[in-house]
């Protein structure tokens, strides 16, 4: 854990000189709310019926669905890209002749990116607060970050295979692309699984996205606990699990090849 | 106590090759540039405990590769390799904490942070904390004189204090053995000049440490190296004292700079052929000349001043890296077996 705050407090030292970046960032977020409340307002009475069981309102279904597009987009692009970054430099090589441990390394380098995903998040849902007329249990928030983190758990094994895949043929083969696509397509961000094409319906089970939304909205929007939504939870945690067994793996031995390969530094 | 067991760092038949090209699709065809090449071909050698040791070889001899190796960031084919006694394969981790590499990429450096940020960070990574952490920061800072600058962006600094925060990175733990890749490459002669002082004087005299040091200029192993590798296409071809080496390339070699009137008999006395002609300036001539060796030199000065040449300079020509791979036939053929020298 030391070492682990020792990469994230140097991480993020760095990041935090680009200021200009970062404010535009945050605005960018705050702007590209305005059209998403006006055209939820529009699709209002349209989508009523079937988001009824997860929210009364249109605008906060979809405010919640992009905080969970937030963190899935940081989870499986964040390892990816900060690898291809650090192989470029020589800094990933020079950082393993040190006593840390990958999952250390990876852990600190991305811890900013998911620190600026809540700040972002954050910003988004006190925008809707203000917008909404539908309330937002702010007392659950402990348990709508548990979901979130759950979620971005489930994705980092995809981030940690499209890292493997980097490490050893310096692509990710848009692993991290297909993923946020599919997530965003099947996972019920921007509308219910009950309104997908027949022949996609069932495949909406099979992105972690769909039980963590489910039970983001039943915690944020109606203000249930978590204890109401054991299986929603009980599958998000299967998937945290096989995803960082399955990737934590993917990724170790692709370090192993990399350093049989000499693909650690850039080539 | 045999000397494989007081060294810091053996290589035993240590074997790496790499595919040039890595595409799948050209490795599923096997494409011929997609075969294995040798980039280490059976090294062995000894580094003792507190010795400077040069890895002198041409761009692509293997000199990289062979620091990685011993760094743990690559793994060998074959072949074994100790440093402080531990295999670099087998206790990795434990190498880890006995050596620090000075790359010679300076990118490795985070730009957007200070020196002293970097520096703390690698503090923290070899487990360092607290006021202990921050004292030795401070200290590493000094020794290569960015105390003062600590504060500023390594994006700020030119290319020499970048080159000393790398090394203030490598020292703030006080490691035993430190690899040096090429650690004067991107500085200019004053500013390399300062840091090879730095590492004879400080690095090694004045903290112990045993130093690997790679480099393309003999110069710097000259002045630098207690003794060195000669790397040829990935197998060492020499190990020893640069001035032995210089001794095998052939004598030491003299640069003598005569009135032009008086060159025919220079030549004469140092035997060196005429058809090369050399042209004049103000007057004089430079002649290289090779003697049996440095002993010889006054001799030499001596019948020369007595034949009546007027010398304006006598100085030895240092040993360059083309003339010791010329020395171990680097210029045969790819494919033929190296002589060993």
């Amino acid at each position: 854990m030391h070492r682990l705050l020792a990469v994230a407090r140097a991480y993020t030292l760095g990041m935090l000189t680009y200021r200009t970046r970062t404010l535009v960032s945050l605005i960018t977020v705050l702007v590209a709310v305005v059209p998403v409340y006006f055209v939820a307002g529009a699709l209002q009475p349209l989508a009523a019926k079937a988001i009824a069981s997860e929210s009364t309102e249109y605008f906060t279904y979809l405010v919640v669905g992009s905080v969970a597009s937030f963190v899935v987009a940081e989870a499986v692009s964040a390892i990816p890209s900060l690898i291809n970054s650090y192989i470029t430099s020589g800094t990933l090589e020079q950082l393993l002749t040190t006593p840390i441990r990958w999952p250390s390394l990876l852990g600190g380098l991305s811890a900013y990116g998911f620190g600026w995903v809540a700040l972002r998040a954050l910003a988004l849902l006190v925008t809707a607060w203000v917008w909404a007329t539908s309330t937002i249990a702010w007392p659950r928030m402990l348990e709508f970050t548990i979901i979130m983190a759950l979620l971005a758990t489930a994705y980092v094994g995809i981030g940690l295979i499209a890292g493997a895949l980097v490490l050893s043929i310096r692509s990710s083969l848009f692993i991290p692309q297909a993923a946020g696509t599919l997530s965003a397509l099947l996972g019920t961000v921007y509308f219910p699984a009950s309104v997908l094409p027949s022949a996609f319906a069932p495949f909406a089970v099979l992105v972690p996205t769909t039980p963590a939304l489910r039970a983001a909205r039943q915690v944020l929007l109606r203000d249930q606990s978590l204890g109401a939504l054991l299986p929603d939870l009980l599958q998000l945690v299967g998937w945290a699990v096989a995803g960082v067994v399955i990737g934590g793996v993917t990724f170790h031995a692709a370090l192993q090849h990399a350093r049989r390969a000499g693909t650690l530094t850039q080539y | 106590m045999s000397s494989t067991a007081a060294a810091a760092i053996t290589l035993c038949d240590v074997t790496k090759s790499f595919r040039a090209d890595r595409g799948l699709w050209r490795r599923w065809r096997g494409d011929a540039g997609t075969r294995p090449r040798a980039v280490l071909d059976a090294v062995s050698l000894t580094v003792q405990r507190g010795e400077i040791f040069g890895l002198v070889g041409a761009n692509g001899a293997g000199k990289t590769t062979l620091l990685k190796i011993l760094s743990t960031v690559l793994l060998p084919d074959a072949g074994t390799a100790t440093v402080d006694g531990l295999d670099v394969v087998t206790q990795a981790a434990l190498v880890r904490r006995r050596l620090a590499v000075v790359p010679a990429d300076e990118r490795a450096l985070f730009w957007r942070i200070s020196a002293t940020e970097n520096v703390r960070l690698f503090a923290s990574l070899y487990g360092l904390s607290g006021a202990a952490r921050d004292a030795a920061v401070q200290q590493a800072l000094d020794l290569v004189g960015l105390g003062s600058v600590g504060k500023q962006q390594v994006g700020s600094f030119s290319s020499g204090m970048r080159q000393r925060t790398l090394i203030a990175r490598a020292l703030v733990t006080r490691p035993p053995i430190l690899i040096l890749d090429e650690p004067t490459r991107s500085l200019d002669p004053v500013t390399a000049r300062e840091l090879r002082r730095f590492i004879r004087d400080v690095l090694c005299t004045q903290l112990g440490a045993t130093i690997v040091l790679a480099t393309h200029s003999t110069e710097e192993a000259l002045q630098l190296c207690d003794r060195a590798a000669l790397l040829v296409r990935g197998r060492v071809v020499a190990t020893d004292t640069l001035a032995r080496l210089q001794a095998a390339v052939g004598g030491a070699r003299v640069r003598v700079r005569v009135d032009a009137a008086h060159e025919a008999r220079a030549r004469a006395l140092l035997h060196l052929p005429v058809d090369v002609i050399s042209p004049a300036i103000d007057g004089l001539v430079a002649l290289d000349a090779t003697l049996p060796d440095a002993v010889h030199a006054p001799v030499v000065v001596e019948a020369l001043v007595r034949a009546g040449v007027r010398v304006a300079e006598f100085a030895p020509v240092p040993l360059t890296l083309a003339d010791l791979l010329e020395s171990v036939g680097v210029e045969s053929p790819p494919g033929e077996v190296l002589r060993h020298a």
